[in-house]
């Protein structure tokens, strides 16, 4: 008979989205400090376009640039939130790997499920009413179409293969862990640059020439450039489908190369005798 | 206070044994701080670029008072960082137990344990921007200008140490801290643009101003002393009035906020750590 492989990884999401509404109210105050963010960049935009005679800057009007950091902030609320960093930095540091090597699930599997919980979840209890809220402003406040409902599956699964592209990226990252105890510095410059080429921060259009012809073939754009581009109707539906394909090939690829290194860290592990 | 100097250069000592235990975490942490602070730049830089200009401030200005921020914002960093930990949990596993045994003042040892070198980071980092946006502007040397703007920066750390002290001190009462400090702290990203651009002439304008000047002075490091050098002669609007742009007043400013939100928050963390209950290990 075959068994369904998936199964037995259900209970790490549905353990993890559980957790999460357990520690609510600790979430809350960092929603809370996202929407302090969100105050301060709508001010400055405010006034850099109050300069500009409130004239378009590099393809954005201000209700459109509002609105594009505005989801590029919520979405990540639930794309960028897995527990994979932490938990492996935990593991390591704390060896707890081992115990995880004689249990009958893969380690990488393990923490990819854990993300999935954390990021349905945090889709489940912040993203869904904020990103209503959002809406409702963008659509009858600043006057912006509402998104086509393609738009809206596009973005989802674009959201998702997101998802698999940080997961994988911080499963590789962490295992730095092993030569450094540093991981907080790590985290920072990870965070910080991660922000900054996904164009979560500045959308691509106002990076110097030269680096916009490259970002869109980067594994970064589809972290938060594409999906938000998507869900603003910025991109055409063959350049939604064309983003959607080279994030799908990152996020198998790197997919992929998280597994072969948690080959190759198993053995490492075996070597130092954990 | 004298047992305090005398103490702090072993502390100090002690704290950087411990670091140099993982070379590469000195590296790392030296490298994190400046690699957040060189993207947040670059934002700044191009979201800025297609302008030019904000409420008056050239994209070199703005530029050069980042740098200059920034080496207030090390100084604290790497002498109070350890608040951080105290904030996210440090006090509900009860490691203040072992610091309140000691015949030292209990902040003192909270902070002088830990260095970190993110700070000195900072700092370098922030030389390095006035020293390449300085020669940009057109700034006075002399005494009268430097001297004072040297002082109020020299007292600016306490700004951050006392928002950190008491927001952290949150958690005598509530266990965690760490979502309520980080949340108040980094309103400091205001900071990071002259605080004239909030000063819309509304009153939403208003309030953000006058808080960023005094309530979470977080405007007024860097803010104050350049705007004087940028537009001399001008009046720099604060609260109900204004006040002439002059160098020494805005030194006795600045002194004056920085001593006072310290003073405000020792006085909290002083009452909170009454608070205080063992976990009785």
């Amino acid at each position: 008979m075959l068994r369904n492989p998936f199964k037995k990884y259900k209970g790490f999401v549905r353990g993890e989205f559980l957790n999460l509404f357990a520690f609510r109210t600790e979430i809350i105050g960092w929603v809370a400090q996202d929407i302090v963010t969100l105050l301060i960049m709508v001010f400055l935009w405010l006034s850099i376009y109050k300069e500009n005679a409130n004239n378009p800057i590099n393809g954005f009007t201000y209700p459109e640039m509002i609105a594009y950091l505005v989801t590029a902030s919520l979405s990540s609320q639930w794309i960028n939130n897995g527990s994979t960093f932490r938990s492996v930095n935990d593991d390591i540091t704390e060896g707890q790997i081992s115990s995880w090597l004689i249990r009958p699930v893969s380690y990488r599997g393990k923490n990819f499920a854990c993300t999935l919980g954390d990021c349905l979840g945090n889709f489940v209890l912040f993203f869904f009413p904020l990103a209503t809220i959002a809406l409702l402003i963008f659509t009858f406040g600043l006057g912006l179409p509402f998104p086509a409902w393609y738009n809206i599956l596009f973005y989802l699964l674009s959201g998702f293969l997101a998802i698999v592209i940080i997961d994988s990226l911080d499963f590789l990252i962490a295992q730095l862990g092993f030569l450094t105890n540093s991981l907080f510095g790590i985290f920072i410059i990870k965070s910080a640059i991660f922000a900054f080429l996904s164009g979560s921060t500045i959308p691509y259009s106002f990076f110097p020439e030269w680096a916009q012809k490259v970002m869109p073939y980067l594994p970064f754009a589809g972290l938060s450039s594409t999906p938000v581009s998507i869900l603003l109707g910025r991109f055409a539906v063959t350049d939604s489908l064309i983003s959607i394909g080279l994030s799908s090939a990152w996020a198998v690829g790197l997919y992929l190369f998280s597994v072969y290194a948690n080959h190759r860290m198993i053995k490492h592990v075996v070597a130092v005798g954990g | 206070m004298k047992k305090y100097l005398k103490l702090y250069p072993h502390y100090l000592a002690m704290a950087l044994k411990s670091k140099m235990i993982y070379r590469a975490d000195w590296a790392i942490g030296l490298l994190g701080l400046v690699v957040s602070n060189l993207v947040t730049f670059a934002t700044l830089y191009l979201s800025t670029l297609p302008v030019q200009s904000l409420g008056g401030w050239n994209l070199s200005h703005i530029m050069f008072l980042y740098g200059f921020l920034l080496i207030p914002m090390g100084i604290d960093h790497m002498l109070t960082d350890k608040l951080w930990n105290y904030g996210g949990g440090l006090i509900n596993s009860g490691e203040l137990d072992r610091i309140l045994m000691k015949p030292v003042n209990p902040l003192f040892q909270m902070c002088a344990e830990y260095f970190q070198e993110g700070g000195l980071g900072e700092v370098i980092l922030g030389i390095t921007f006035m020293a390449i946006f300085g020669p940009q502007i057109s700034l006075d040397w002399s005494f009268n200008v430097v001297f004072p703007i040297v002082i109020g920066a020299a007292f600016s750390p306490l700004i951050y140490f006392a928002i950190k002290l008491w927001t952290m001190s949150i958690a005598f009462y509530n266990r965690r801290s760490l979502s309520i400090m980080s949340g108040v702290y980094n309103i400091k990203e205001y900071g990071k643009y002259p605080a004239s651009i909030y000063h819309t002439g509304n009153w939403v304008g208003e309030v953000v101003y006058n808080a960023l000047l005094f309530v979470l002075p977080f405007g007024l490091v860097g803010y104050l002393p350049l705007a004087a050098q940028m537009f001399p002669g001008q009046d720099i609007p604060f609260l109900w009035f204004s006040i002439p742009s002059n160098n020494y007043l805005i030194m006795g400013v600045i002194v004056l906020v920085s001593v006072s939100q310290f003073a405000l928050a020792y006085l909290f963390f002083s009452r909170a750590i009454r608070h205080y209950s063992s976990a009785g290990a």
